[in-house]
């Protein structure tokens, strides 16, 4: 199979290299910030030629010489068109693109390089414009929130920004930060993501049939790329919310030359509680973020980008007592604190060699930290001793990454490069001081063995157009990873997809991937906490697999205002990995001791998309039918089981109308199936089988029914936001109010059994957030 | 931890609310339980129940309304099992299940239970040989234990060690710095004198590492008994009694709100509960 896919990848490398092609190349970028723009569509008129701009707004045509008319189309622009002659040389032609001030004049285009033109399935881009779009939860506008609101991308619990795509689990979507990894994307323990739209430009998701460049995730890869920062005058943008306000500010450094962008935000919610908390009590927590960039552009061929992000979580309660009595004279305090947070860094070179080839290298840093910590203090007369406690669990990166794009011809557009990461794993450190009568103890233990790992893969892919309605993009992704344990794995995974093209408006796709993931979280609470713990594979834990086949079919109606999308999958998943009944992330032994192994997945399921980009009333429906299973040999008797967020039905509606320049509307309505459970079904007692071997025991057990057997109530609920804009003496305003869970539907967070004075069983059920309304006010400078 | 994530949920859920809904949690209906080690040497000591939906207010108690029969090796089997009154339990009319015939080391056994309308139950399991404590040695002056046995090749071992107090029998505490042998119920001394060791009263181990070899055990006592000594406990059991126990840890020692529940192990079929086949040999040691 795998000489096959090889000699079939050299064979079609080769071909056509006689044909005498010329380019048409540059970047595309926004006339007024010089910010260079992601997926802008370029199509060459009356021909099944086109491309789209890549992560860096470049862009290259291959083209036989001859007269052409190159049309370029994005999202929010006036389209623009291009009459070219190409008969000798090379055309170089960079782009500026001029913002729609409304939609309302928008021009209908048909968009050949969109959707249905597409050989790439399964992948939704979002503008940060649509995303902002979309009602906020108290007054922030969240990128994760709205992804899951897209077909085949599933929430966890309410108010969570975890997310599950197509039956995967959290840790198998690689999110990338400009290129990267980011470990934990979650502020307040999940309810908010760790990323700010005013800092983004773009968001990307591929759910299935991946590209050869893509590795080292099973399920799904979110591309989130910052700004630049406004190459021609300084700008700003900020809000103001009810727990959390933000600023960002950009500008050129030197004009069109250089320029930076800086994005903070933090929340207030440990100064707005501060009131509330009684005398030798401190209670707090807040989380904040920022982000910052600085792009320089050496010359058209070089430009050098430099992203920063950091983030933390700190939550910490003290509690101070003082006792003055006639016989005892106390005082002291207790301190506890949870802090988590990640930092990633990345240098970016962009180098353009020739018209036909754009390369990019990355160095990148990336760690994410968790710490618990608890202390003491105590003090009676001349007694005086104190004690600490901290436990963390960490994993940081190092990596290289080049990447380089080569437009072969007008058939063949090649991808091709490498990566190495250098991985730290410590799973689980505990830090104890104490002091005792003057005598001082300091110690650090490891509890899990830390594990260095190396990562490293190379790939190629070949974006092949075949003939006017066949087109492939095919490649081959080869990874390495061995441990400082000894752990040697490799891997040679083929992908595949294709499209034929019924008719302008009409294209079948499909596609086949081989995933291999070398690192896995350790979640047994299944709502994200940041107690989750990344680890690596080992001699005894080996890598998780995926293979995923996906047929699709791409429709455009209506002119172009409206795409249509059909999408069936099928996953499985090998080797995964769960904590063993009962065990938990802090234990005497090593992970590795409290984990099931060589697990199995099967996720399949259909997912239906109608979104319209254009007009007064934007948005889109998607629905998705769903299974999502499980099968390890210690759990649930061996038998398969539900996944916890095994969701058949899954329907949102996400709408935004344009009623003026200054109101538009923005509506979500979610339906989901209800989380699978366990419940008691039964209660038992064994009353020769305490712990005593002698003694009877008279302890009841439960018995439960098979895992994530039951399914709660189903979650729905609509929300609204309401947003006008204006302008002022210094720039625009706008003041958004949102209603979130407008019909204050209860919606089930977890259910539990109670009982009644007879001593009968009750299910109550929990809900998290009933209506809240809120409102921020946005500006801009 | 749990104190603190609790903190912290409380805060972020103040304007949460909760509500009785009708919601039917299925019943999996009445069914036979039984319970009860088959231990080398001594009679079977069975205690037969019957399971209760967990949403009526009716606790399970066991009775004499079954009918159990015990079948082995021997020719003279199935044995009737005779419903006694378990006279130590003092609230509560308790029942067990037994007969006169002696458990013997490596033999299987199965035993069959059925009761008027309710579904007929079953479960076996194998008595493992008996293992031999040898060598054994205690440091009054460290408290540390040192012994060994052979396990034996032909077949997967699971054991437990234990110590109990040589007049009251009751279980004393230990600790080792054998990574390779855990607690049900463990603790663990983040000092210990510079090396991790872990805590409990049970500690257990599988042959995987030493099949068919000598296997040394190093503990330390760490309960003060009484002043003449102590029993040293090394009991072999059956796969299913070792995965019984370790569910039952796992869920009595749960202390994760989210987490999955545990699923007690059980070998019944047509029921529930375990029938756990034991061997043990044992040591007095005297200070």
């Amino acid at each position: 199979m795998y000489k096959f896919l090889v000699t079939s990848l050299l064979t079609f490398l080769c071909i056509s290299l006689n044909a005498q092609n010329l380019s048409i190349s540059g970047y595309v970028q926004d006339s007024k910030s010089q910010e260079r723009l992601i997926g802008v569509n370029l199509y060459i008129e009356g021909k099944s030629i086109g491309t789209s701009t890549n992560t860096f707004g470049y862009y290259s045509l291959s083209l036989p010489p001859g007269d052409y008319k190159l049309i370029v189309s994005f999202i929010g622009y006036h389209n623009q068109e291009f009459p070219i002659n190409i008969s000798k040389d090379n055309i170089k032609l960079d782009i500026d693109l001029v913002e729609s001030n409304t939609q309302l004049s928008e021009v209908v285009v048909t968009a050949k390089e969109a959707e249905v033109s597409r050989v790439q399935m399964s992948e939704i881009q979002l503008s940060v414009a649509e995303i902002k779009k979309i009602p906020a939860f108290l007054g922030e506008v969240d990128i994760i929130r709205a992804i899951q609101l897209l077909p085949g991308v599933q929430s966890g619990n309410e108010g969570t920004t975890g997310f599950y795509v197509r039956g995967g689990s959290p840790d198998q979507n690689l999110i990338l930060l400009d290129g990267v990894p980011v470990y934990n994307a979650s502020h307040l323990f999940g309810f908010f993501s760790v990323f700010n739209a005013d800092a983004i430009k773009n968001v990307n998701l591929t759910k299935g049939g991946f590209p050869a460049r893509f590795g080292g995730r099973l399920s799904s890869v979110l591309e989130i790329d910052m700004k630049e920062g406004n190459l021609k005058e300084f700008k700003g943008e900020g809000s103001l919310g009810l727990i959390s306000s933000k600023l960002t500010i950009e500008g050129p450094i030197w004009k069109e030359k250089t320029s930076f962008i800086l994005s903070g935000r933090r929340t207030y919610y440990d100064i707005l509680a501060r009131p509330f908390i009684p005398d030798g009590t401190e209670f707090g927590y807040y989380f904040a973020d920022l982000n910052a960039k600085v792009n320089h552009i050496f010359s058209r061929k070089d430009r050098l980008y430099l992203s920063y992000y950091t983030g933390i979580d700190d939550f910490g309660v003290r509690q101070e007592y003082n006792s003055n009595g006639f016989f005892s004279n106390e005082e002291g305090y207790d301190e506890s604190s949870l802090r988590w947070g990640n930092h990633t860094a990345a240098l970016r070179w962009n180098h353009l060699f020739n018209d036909k080839l754009f390369s990019n290298l990355t160095a990148t840093f990336s760690q994410y930290r968790f710490g618990i910590g608890f202390e003491n203090y105590y003090k009676s007369g001349n007694d005086e001793n104190s004690s600490g406690f901290e436990y963390f669990s960490l994993i940081r990166d190092y990596g290289l990454r080049y990447d380089l794009e080569y437009s072969l011809n007008n058939k063949h557009s090649l991808r091709y490069g490498a990566s190495y990461t250098f991985h730290t794993f410590k799973p689980g450190v505990a830090q104890i001081a104490e002091e005792y009568a003057g005598v001082k103890i300091d110690s650090i233990l490891n509890l899990s063995k830390i594990i260095q790992a190396n990562d490293l893969f190379a790939y190629i892919e070949d974006d092949y157009k075949m003939n006017e309605r066949w087109r492939l993009n095919y490649g081959l992704h080869y990874s390495m990873y061995f441990t400082d344990d000894d752990a040697f794995y490799h891997s040679l995974q083929p992908r595949v997809a294709a499209r034929y093209l019924v008719n302008d408006d009409w294209s079948l796709k499909g596609s086949y991937a081989l995933m291999n993931q070398y690192i896995h979280l350790l979640s047994n609470s299944g709502i994200g906490l940041p107690t989750d713990l990344w680890v690596s594979s080992t001699a005894k834990v080996k890598p998780q697999i995926s293979q995923q086949v996906a047929l699709g079919s791409s429709h455009n109606l209506g002119d172009g205002k409206y795409e249509f999308s059909a999408e069936a999958y099928y996953k499985i998943m090998d080797n995964l990995i769960e904590y063993k009944e009962g065990a938990s992330f802090i234990g005497s032994t090593d992970w590795q001791n409290t984990v099931e192994t060589d697990g199995h997945g099967e996720a399949y399921g259909l997912e239906l998309l109608v979104r319209k980009k254009r007009g007064k009333t934007t948005g889109w429906i998607g629905y998705t039918l769903a299974w999502s299973n499980r099968q390890f040999e210690n759990l649930n008797n061996g038998a398969q089981y539900p996944y916890r967020y095994d969701r058949r039905h899954d329907i949102s509606v996400v709408m935004n109308h344009q009623f003026s320049k200054r109101f538009d509307i923005g509506l979500t309505w979610i339906f989901g199936t209800g989380n699978s459970f366990t419940a008691p079904v039964a209660q038992i007692i064994l009353p020769g089988m305490g712990s005593n071997q002698f003694g009877y025991s008279n302890t009841i057990y439960d018995r439960y029914s098979d895992r994530n057997s039951l399914k709660m109530p189903a979650y729905h609920r609509l929300d609204l936001g309401f947003n006008w804009h204006y302008a002022t003496k210094w720039g625009e305003a706008s003041w958004n109010v949102s209603l979130y869970n407008a019909y204050n539907r209860q919606n089930p967070f977890f259910l539990y059994i109670s009982t009644d004075n007879a001593g009968n069983g009750r299910v109550n059920q929990v809900s998290l957030f009933p209506i809240i309304p809120s409102i921020s006010y946005q500006f801009k400078f | 931890m749990k104190k603190l994530i609790a903190l912290f949920a409380l805060s972020l859920v103040l304007s949460s609310c909760e509500k009785e809904i009708d919601y039917e949690i299925p019943n999996p209906g009445d069914k036979i339980v039984v319970s009860g080690r088959l231990q080398n040497g001594l009679s079977p000591k069975i205690y037969i129940s019957t399971s209760v939906y967990s949403m009526l207010g009716r606790r399970p108690r066991t009775s004499n309304i079954y009918s159990a029969k015990l079948f082995t090796d021997d020719p003279n089997s199935p044995f009737e099992l005779e419903a006694l009154l378990d006279t130590r339990n003092t609230f509560d009319s308790v029942y067990y299940y037994t007969t006169s015939n002696i458990i013997e080391a490596g033999k299987n056994y199965r035993l069959e239970v059925s009761a008027p309308n309710l579904d007929p139950a079953s479960a076996q399991t194998g008595v493992p040989l008996a293992p031999a404590i040898e060598n054994i040695r205690f440091d009054t002056a460290t408290r540390d234990l040192r012994f060994n046995f052979l396990d034996d090749g032909a077949a997967t071992n699971y054991y437990i060690v234990e110590m109990r107090n040589s007049t009251y029998f009751n279980s004393l505490y230990m600790s080792t710095a054998d990574p390779s042998l855990d607690f049900f119920n463990f603790g663990q001394d983040p000092f210990g004198e510079g090396e991790s060791r872990t805590y409990g009263s049970e500690a257990f181990l599988d042959d995987s590492q030493f099949n068919g070899q000598r296997r040394d055990i190093n503990i330390r006592l760490e309960s003060f008994g009484d002043k003449d000594g102590f029993y040293v406990y090394l009991r072999s059991i059956s796969e299913s009694y070792y995965r019984f126990r370790l569910t039952q840890a796992a869920g009595d020692f749960n202390e994760n709100p989210f987490s999955e529940p545990v699923q007690i192990f059980s070998n019944v079929s047509g029921g529930y509960g375990i029938i756990a086949g034991q061997s043990s040999d044992s040591s007095l040691v005297r200070f």
